[in-house]
């Protein structure tokens, strides 16, 4: 078989692989470019106890875990049970961060469903979530005890992607965190 | 009547165009038309990140207001075209630019269409060579008489 009459097969079997790998990609899937980076300063209000809080200082100390929701954000029902589960079994600091949303829809939403979140501030025009570069919810960070942001997740933090994507990660960071 | 509905549907189309300069014309107020100009120029260069085929000009998801209000307060302020491209970009990544900056990553995405033009070129004049080869060069004037002989010898005989 002459090299001239396989070349078109072999053009074409290359076409055929960068699509196979392009169909694969996920567009929705933004890798961060905050990563490794410290968390932003903000200020908001909370949106259960107006006299509070949420700032960055919260997230330093210890790990912690910021989810972005919103009332109006239908898989975020999807996660909630397993942020009920983080926050009862206390592995991690929860907290929430409440994306162009009401206050009233807001309050409503948690004392229905359950609120899993240690505070949760009001970012009403969005201008928090854009300094941490939320482009959709639900979306959750891992922060690690010096503030610096270590890893995002995008989309629903379901009990499949606790255990395989955060949990491991968390783990790891804690086991490097012993070892100086 | 063909015309008439031709003409009729650009009218259409221009009207599409017409309802978002509308919308976004109302919200912002601008000090004077070059900042207004910019604005528009900015927001057909970064990307909506929810709908990511559409720019901040085109798109009405709630985040792209908001981005769309970042960017208008900062021209305000008298941040340079640069500096908002970078705020953006330290949040959003290189793929919050709707057009994509050539360096080393993109290189292959600004450079592969053409250079598979070329490959296509070479590859039809190729084909088209082996199918039409050059002419034979005419024969010297001597070759040609004795051609001439041999083809009346060989023709029969009247």
């Amino acid at each position: 078989m002459k090299l001239r009459y396989l070349l078109p097969l072999l053009l074409f079997s290359v076409l055929v692989l960068c699509f196979w790998r392009g169909l694969q990609l996920d567009p929705k899937q933004l890798p961060s470019t905050l990563i490794n980076q410290p968390v932003p300063r903000f200020r908001l209000v909370d949106v259960k106890q107006p006299q509070l809080y949420l700032t960055q200082q919260d997230l330093q100390g210890h790990f912690s875990l910021l989810n972005v929701w919103a009332s109006w954000c239908l898989s975020c029902r999807e996660e909630h049970a397993q942020l009920m589960a983080i926050a009862k079994d206390k592995h991690i600091a929860l907290y929430g961060l409440n994306f162009q949303d009401k206050l009233a829809n807001a309050r409503a939403w948690l004392n229905t469903y359950g609120n899993p979140y240690l505070k949760t501030g009001w970012d009403p025009q969005g201008q928090v979530g854009i300094d941490w570069g939320v482009y959709g919810t639900p979306e959750t960070y891992l922060i690690d005890p010096q503030g610096i942001i270590r890893y995002k997740l995008i989309g629903p933090l379901t009990a499949q992607a606790w255990q395989q994507k955060l949990l491991p990660i968390l783990r790891q960071l804690q086991q490097e965190a012993k070892t100086p | 009547m063909k015309h008439l509905s031709m003409i009729a549907l650009g009218l259409v189309c221009l009207l599409g165009l017409t309802q978002s300069a509308w919308t976004l014309q109302d919200a912002y107020p601008f000090a004077n038309d070059k900042q207004q100009q910019r604005f528009y120029q900015l927001l057909s260069q970064l990307r909506c990140l929810v709908c990511q085929n559409q720019t901040l000009a085109e798109s009405d998801v709630p985040l792209a207001k908001e981005l769309r209000q970042q960017v208008a307060t900062q021209i305000q302020q008298g941040e340079s075209d640069q500096q908002i491209h970078q705020y953006l970009q330290a949040r959003y990544g290189e793929f919050v630019l709707y057009r994509p900056r050539l360096t080393l990553q993109t290189g292959l995405l600004w450079l592969g269409p053409f250079g598979l033009l070329i490959v296509g070129l070479i590859a039809l004049i190729y084909i088209v060579r082996q199918k039409h080869p050059q002419a034979t060069p005419p024969l010297a004037a001597a070759k040609h008489a004795e051609l001439l002989t041999r083809i009346n010898a060989l023709q029969p005989k009247e």
